[in-house]
């Protein structure tokens, strides 16, 4: 398999604080990699690098062949990279189905246009995508008013309203119930394998990551220290060492 | 220029920059503990002044010259101070959560409300104030006289600075109210009592803008515009300087005063327009100001909304289009001067609706929409008055000017956010305030321009109501459809989530010049109607006061309605016609109005209607 996400020698300091030193890792097509670490590891600095968010202070960030080290978080978006946050972000006065079609009126370029009833436009396309995370009922309901479990479904509908080659996701079931959270992974990476996309994602439930990922990259104070299949960093040293210190992997819940 | 000249051109500014300084560093402090900018700093000033030169004369008689100037000084600074405290107590404690543009109203509401009781109290004549004992004549610097008192306020300013340095440094207060204005959430985790923290600090912001009102009383008469003239620079300063940073203000006082006394030399009118130029370099090279911290960008404005916009019901529709043919029945039943008033309830609903473009869809603070409405009114009017146009030129050129000048200031502040744009709007409406005010030959200046009327096919006012109907209401049905478009989504979801709105490709600075150039449009096609129906035009509707008057509106109407902001229009202005005749206390009355409102129904009339009439949104 051809390599889709490369990033090389990635390093981001704030004042004093290293939060990413020389990270270097290969996503391959199609794959489905986990980032693990404890609590400052530096993932979510990764992400938002990898996503446009922040800007590395060195590196290289690779996306199907195209340097996309200084793209804004626009560019990497329409380059094929799709995301959701972790603190999640959607839309609050727009419904449910709302907040995918604007995602597709955004990839339609329709940003500028004063005219056409933005209500009407993409309207099948975007019930198809809720529908096919579940919650396809709540189509005309405010987003304002979704419990929170619902509007990690609704982020990842508008993440994958761009049909993008690789979906990145920090901690995409922080906060939701342990059942809820198997049910919605489990729906990500049957879509994912479906459409052939890549996932890359962090995550605090040991059970989810060990369950889902194809490999799994171990983070620790901005710097990787395993990586591999999930049974072989669950059984390095060094990985025990370090969650052995905050309580042990199983029971980690944020 | 020879050198004692330059010499003493600079004790000019630097005596200048002092006042500003002692004026302005109030408004910081509080800022920055306190999160609010507060408008009523000006009023604060003003009532130093009016205290001093009341107290002093008596004082000074009473006990002697010098310790009687000086007690009277102290004094009139230590009321205001304690006025800052009743303030706090009464109307700021109620509002620290509310957004921005609420806090800044409410305090405008003080401002208007001190204006009328100012007038109450002390008449409407200018009051003049002693001379300081001991500081009335001057000295010789490089054979040049220069005066004692001025060189006694080059030095106030730095002793200022001191005395505030020591006041964080040293004592247990300041060191609070430097770790406020550091990490609010922090010392509030750490159970500091902030009741009493920001009472003090409210006493310290007002008890130094008092001084600095109460210093002035030797060089200048107290008088009523002393709050709106000192406010403007307060804000200059404050913001060059970073807001919250106490240095700051004195290196942007510095630079001010210093580009006064010598760009005075230059444009001998303009200096105004050069503290505003100076401000916009400064914010655009370090949009933080000189010592300011950067501002950590919320995820989401404080105008997010959870209401989404349902495409009207058939009764809604028809409602609208019966009021519109009763209201368009108006000429056959109403005599002239009910038209005028719906002429001008038209033209101040497109003047809202357009501000609503931008602060109820975009969420953006814009607190100087007045500059476009004038823009639009002074291009109609000069095309009218000087080129002899017809009105239909004259009323087509008045948003194409408007939407020139607001896509250029736009392109400047679209990408800023917050107090910072609200701020910046209104320093650009100051700015062409100045030049309508100071380009006498070009606008006849503070007399504005006259005879403007419609053509002759337009001069019956049955004609010019129904011109009005059909140019206004179009512009506001426009408005209301782009709030139904892809463009008004994209606004809308640049406010509600402006991160994930970039992390889906939509460019969410971009989006936001275009609304300000929009609502500049449209905003200017109000201003030019508004030439015609009343045949002249002066600066005021540039000035802060009309900014404020279609905020309120709009607020009045709701922010998160569409067509709210039309009903909030005819309230106000309705109100408006009937009590000004009635009662001298206009400003007072809006005041209080601007402040129960924003204390008691924040979501606006409409909104208030919507809660009871529209069935709420049911949680799952």
């Amino acid at each position: 398999m051809s390599v889709q996400l490369s990033v090389q020698g990635l390093c981001k300091r704030f004042g004093g604080v290293v939060a990413s030193d020389d990270v270097s890792f290969d996503l391959k097509s199609e794959e489905h990699l986990a980032v693990i670490g404890p609590n400052g590891a530096g993932k979510s600095t990764l992400f938002k690098m990898i996503g446009g968010q922040l800007r590395p202070d060195a590196g290289q960030i690779r996306f199907d062949g195209h340097d996309i080290t200084k793209a804004g978080p626009r560019a990497v978006w329409r380059s094929g990279l799709g995301q959701t946050f972790q603190i999640t972000a959607t839309f609050s006065s727009f419904t449910v189905r709302e907040n995918v079609q604007i995602a597709l009126m955004s990839l339609n370029r329709q940003t500028r246009n004063l005219w056409a009833a933005a209500h009407e436009l993409h309207r099948d396309e975007a019930q198809a995508l809720i529908d096919a995370v579940g919650i396809g009922d709540f189509a005309e309901r405010s987003c304002g008013v979704l419990a929170y479990g619902d509007l990690k479904r609704v982020e990842l509908a508008i993440a994958l309203a761009s049909r993008p080659r690789l979906l990145m996701m920090d901690e995409p079931t922080a906060g939701m119930a342990p059942a809820e959270r198997r049910a919605l992974m489990d729906l990500v990476t049957k879509m994912a394998r479906r459409e052939g996309m890549g996932i890359l994602f962090t995550e605090h439930d040991m059970d989810i990551v060990f369950g889902h990922a194809d490999r799994v990259l171990v983070l620790d104070q901005g710097c990787i220290v395993a990586q591999g299949s999930p049974d072989a960093v669950r059984a390095d040293a060094k990985v025990q060492e370090i969650y052995l210190g905050t309580g042990g992997m199983a029971d980690e819940r944020v | 220029m020879d050198f004692a000249f330059f010499i003493l051109q600079f004790l000019n500014g630097l005596a200048s920059a002092s006042s500003l300084f002692i004026a302005a560093c109030g408004l910081s402090i509080i800022f920055g503990v306190t999160r609010i900018v507060n408008f009523a700093h000006g009023s604060f000033y003003m009532l130093g002044a009016y205290f001093a030169v009341t107290l002093a004369p008596r004082l000074m008689e009473s006990i002697n010259p010098f310790l009687g100037f000086w007690g009277g000084i102290l004094a009139a600074a230590m009321i205001v101070g304690l006025l800052g405290v009743l303030m706090e107590m009464l109307l700021l404690r109620r509002i620290y959560h509310v957004p921005e543009l609420f806090q800044l109203l409410a305090t405008f509401g003080v401002v208007l409300i001190v204006q009328d009781l100012v007038v109450l109290i002390w008449g409407p004549e200018d009051i003049l104030g002693p001379r300081a004992p001991g500081l009335k004549g001057a000295v010789n610097i490089l054979d040049q006289r220069f005066p004692e008192y001025e060189l006694f306020l080059v030095a106030a300013g730095p002793l200022i600075l001191g005395a505030i340095w020591l006041l964080f440094r040293k004592t247990r207060f300041g060191v609070l109210v430097r770790a406020a204005t550091e990490d609010r959430e922090m010392t509030d985790a750490l159970g500091i009592n902030q009741k009493l923290l920001f009472t003090g600090v409210l006493f310290l912001g007002a008890s130094l803008a008092g001084l600095a009102g109460a210093l002035q009383i030797p060089k200048e008469p107290a008088n009523g515009f002393m709050d709106i003239n000192m406010i403007a620079e307060a804000f200059v300063v404050t913001v060059i300087g970073g807001m919250g940073s106490v240095p700051g203000a004195f290196l942007a006082a510095l630079l001010i005063g210093e580009l006064q006394a010598f760009g005075i030399l230059l444009f001998a009118k303009s200096t105004l327009v050069l503290a505003f130029l100076a401000m916009a370099v400064v914010l655009i090279l370090r949009p933080q100001g000189l010592l300011g911290k950067p501002a950590v960008n919320t995820e989401h404005s404080e105008f997010a909304s959870s209401i989404p916009l349902r495409p009207w019901p058939r009764w809604l529709v028809l409602a609208w289009l019966g009021a519109i043919v009763v209201f368009a029945c108006l000429p056959f039943v109403v005599d002239s001067f009910t038209l005028k008033l719906a002429i001008e309830v038209m033209v101040f609903a497109l003047f809202a609706m357009s501000l609503n473009l931008l602060i109820g869809l975009g969420g953006v603070i814009s607190f100087g929409h007045a500059a476009w409405f004038g823009v639009g009114a002074y291009a109609a009017g000069l095309l009218a008055v000087h080129s002899h146009s017809p009105m239909l030129l004259a009323l087509a050129a008045a948003p194409l000017a408007a939407g020139v000048a607001a896509a250029l200031v736009g392109a400047f502040i679209a990408r800023l956010s917050g107090v910072y744009l609200a701020m910046l709007t209104l320093a650009a409406a100051q700015l062409i305030y100045a030049i309508a005010f100071q380009w006498t030959g070009l606008t006849g200046g503070d007399d504005g321009l006259v005879g403007a009327w419609p053509d002759a096919w337009a001069k019956s006012r049955v004609v010019y109501f129904y011109l009005t109907l059909a140019l206004a209401g179009g512009a506001v049905f426009a408005l209301r459809h782009i709030a139904y478009a892809p463009f008004g989504y994209v606004l809308r979801a640049g406010r509600d989530g402006p991160a994930r709105a970039e992390a889906i490709g939509i460019n969410v600075a971009a989006a936001r010049w275009v609304a300000f150039t929009i609502a500049g449009m449209a905003a200017g096609l109000a201003g030019g109607l508004y030439t015609f129906s009343k045949g002249s035009i002066d600066p005021t509707v540039l000035s802060i006061p009309t900014s404020v008057d279609v905020l309120a509106m709009t607020l009045l109407g709701g922010v998160h309605t569409v067509l709210g902001p039309v009903f909030g229009a005819a309230a106000l202005h309705l109100l408006q016609d009937f009590a000004m005749p009635i009662t001298d206390h206009w400003r007072l009355i809006l005041g209080g109005g601007i402040i129960a409102m924003v204390l008691a129904f924040p979501e606006g009339l409409v909104g208030k209607l919507r809660s009871w009439f529209m069935p709420a949104e049911e949680t799952p």
